[in-house]
């Protein structure tokens, strides 16, 4: 009886043993630390359990939708203001400057002003000796130093029996000269802007309450005039331009840059008009303008625009020299041409944001 | 390690095989008519290499050897008890830890024979040890006792009536088995197969009594 009672006991015992999990142990490490326990206060002889990061603080910012697709992921804050305005910057939680532009092109066409000159009178060039008595050819040139005051002047002598007649070119009117007035500078340069952008962004740790909400930085003031926006990435097709989320209605369209195509037509001068030209040649047989020999003649008068006159010379005189003066030396005017622009300016480089309403206090 | 285990449990069933070889010889002959002879019993010594199949660890080879004691207790049964100590080839990593170890048992069995086979019920009683990276650490007794109801079937090959070589395999569930816990994490156990299989090649050797002259074996 003690025999059955002893062998029902150990087959108790042995269910019993085999009822609950036994636990060997192995580990990973080569020389486990007995005595470590983790957060917990659970045995981990191998320091393999890491403790829990922080629960992260809540957002101390904005819990803003992040960008979809073809958008930035990171929301910004965009400030907007008149270009005459104070920039405040970016402030001191989003110091990242994403991007800065500008919208509102003020090109206007700034070209010279046209102005010509006066057309002064000019002096004939020289004369001619003409072996005949009507000023026949073979020629012989005295031509007058350019330029020329009228003074005498002698480039070479003429011997008598060589020469019958002297050929007297008229004076001439001068083409007028191009005066380009530049316009006035402008302290912007060729172009303005009516309107400024400033993107920033910055890091801003913090939980969120949903996973498709990112902790930014916030927009409320100050400084005032920031917006919550989202930059569009890819490229803009300013023809179709992307539509914007529902969490950032406000469609932004700035320029980073600008195409400027404006040219201005050139400046010219049409033909002098109103010149009154006369001028008085004198032709000398004595090299020095003198009297001795008598002069072949004295104060010829010829004029603009008349033909060129041929005065036939004493026999067996010389040509020596020649001089001349202004009888009548007004000067006459042209009509200026060009200056006119064409082309244009456009704005480039657009960039889309899309963005909340500017946030307020 | 294993292997000299092996080999060494080899050689001692070699050199008891000759051992009874000699016994074998005629015991009458030349003998005096006041000396002492050897006569069988039926009660036998066993001991011979182990592989098993499975088991506690992950690894599932393991070698070593076999001892036991065997008796025939009637023309068809016989009973028997035994230690099987095997150790596994090598470690396998889990969760990141390098485990192996051994496994012990003492068992004991009733065996039907038929002819040259036999077939076997038995039972016994498991530790283990486990060993990782450089250290030896197990659930310690008796937490590591488990229990393994097994049926085994094997053959008895007669050399003589002193030595029989006999094969055996048998297995079975392995229930109450320790499960192994890496590092204390309870999210790193390893839980093994429960069922498991052990072949042996025994060498058994007939224990002998000693008649006086005249005296007739029971």
């Amino acid at each position: 009886m003690r025999t059955l009672s002893v062998g029902v006991l150990a087959a108790f015992a042995m269910l019993s043993m085999g009822c609950e999990r036994k636990v060997a142990s192995a580990y990973s490490c080569p020389h486990p630390d007995w005595a470590h326990v983790d957060h917990e206060g659970h045995s981990d002889p191998c320091h393999v359990v890491k403790p829990p990061a922080p629960e992260p603080e809540p957002c101390p910012g904005d819990c803003l939708p992040i960008g979809p697709a073809g958008f930035r992921r990171e929301p910004l804050l965009l400030w907007t203001g008149d270009a005459s305005s104070v920039d405040p910057g970016c402030p001191d939680h989003a110091k990242g400057e994403y991007w800065t532009g500008n919208t509102g092109l003020v090109a206007s066409p700034d070209c010279p002003l046209c102005t010509c000159g006066p057309s002064e009178c000019v002096l004939p060039v020289g004369i001619a000796a003409s072996p005949g008595q009507v000023c026949g050819g073979p020629f012989t040139d005295l031509l007058a130093p350019e330029p020329w005051d009228g003074s005498c002047t002698s480039p070479m002598t003429v011997d008598p029996g060589t020469f019958g007649s002297v050929v007297i070119p008229p004076p001439m009117a001068s083409a007028c000269e191009v005066v380009e007035v530049p316009p006035p500078p402008k302290a912007g340069g060729d172009f303005s802007w009516t309107t400024r952008a400033r993107a920033c962004d910055g890091l801003v740790q913090g939980r969120c309450d949903a996973s498709d909400l990112m902790c930014s930085p916030t927009a409320k003031p100050p400084p005032p005039g920031f917006q919550q926006c989202i930059a569009y990435t890819d490229p803009v097709d300013e023809v179709a331009l992307p539509t914007c989320p529902e969490a950032y209605p406000e469609q932004l369209v700035f320029y980073a840059d600008v195409d400027d195509q404006r040219k201005c037509t050139p400046c010219e001068c049409d033909e002098p008009l109103g010149n009154a030209c006369i001028a008085r040649v004198s032709v000398f047989q004595d090299p020095t303008c003198g009297g001795q020999p008598m002069p072949l003649f004295e104060n010829y008068a010829i004029g603009l625009g008349d033909g060129v006159s041929c005065i036939a010379a004493m026999g067996g005189s010389s040509l020596g020299a020649f001089s001349a003066s202004w009888g009548v030396n007004e000067p006459g005017a042209c009509a200026p041409s060009g200056g006119q622009p064409y082309g244009e300016a456009i704005p480039a480089k657009p960039k889309v944001f899309c963005c909340q309403p500017v946030a307020t206090e | 390690m294993k292997a000299v285990q092996f080999l060494s449990v080899g050689a001692s069933g070699l050199v008891l095989f000759a051992v009874s070889q000699a016994l074998a010889a005629d015991p009458t002959k030349d003998r005096d008519p006041g000396d002492q002879i050897f006569y069988p019993t039926p009660i036998a010594f066993e001991v011979g290499p182990a592989v098993q199949i499975g088991g506690p660890h992950p690894y599932p080879i393991s070698v070593g050897g076999r001892v036991g004691m065997h008796g025939r207790i009637h023309r068809y049964f016989s009973l028997g008890g035994d230690v099987t100590f095997v150790q596994t080839v090598r470690k396998a990593e889990v969760f990141g830890a390098p485990v192996g170890g051994s496994h012990f048992r003492i068992g004991a069995r009733v065996c039907t024979h038929a002819k040259m086979m036999f077939f076997c019920l038995a039972g016994a009683m498991a530790g283990m040890t486990v060993v990782s990276a450089n250290n030896i650490a197990s659930g310690g007794f008796p937490n590591d006792v488990h229990f393994l109801p097994m049926l085994g079937i094997g053959a008895e090959l007669r050399l003589n009536d002193w030595f029989a070589i006999k094969p055996m395999m048998e297995g079975g569930p392995m229930i109450g088995v320790p499960v192994t816990m890496v590092d204390n994490q309870p999210e790193r156990v390893y839980e093994p197969f429960p069922l498991f299989g052990t072949l042996s090649i025994n060498f058994a050797i007939t224990l002998p009594t000693m008649l006086k002259p005249g005296e007739k074996p029971q």
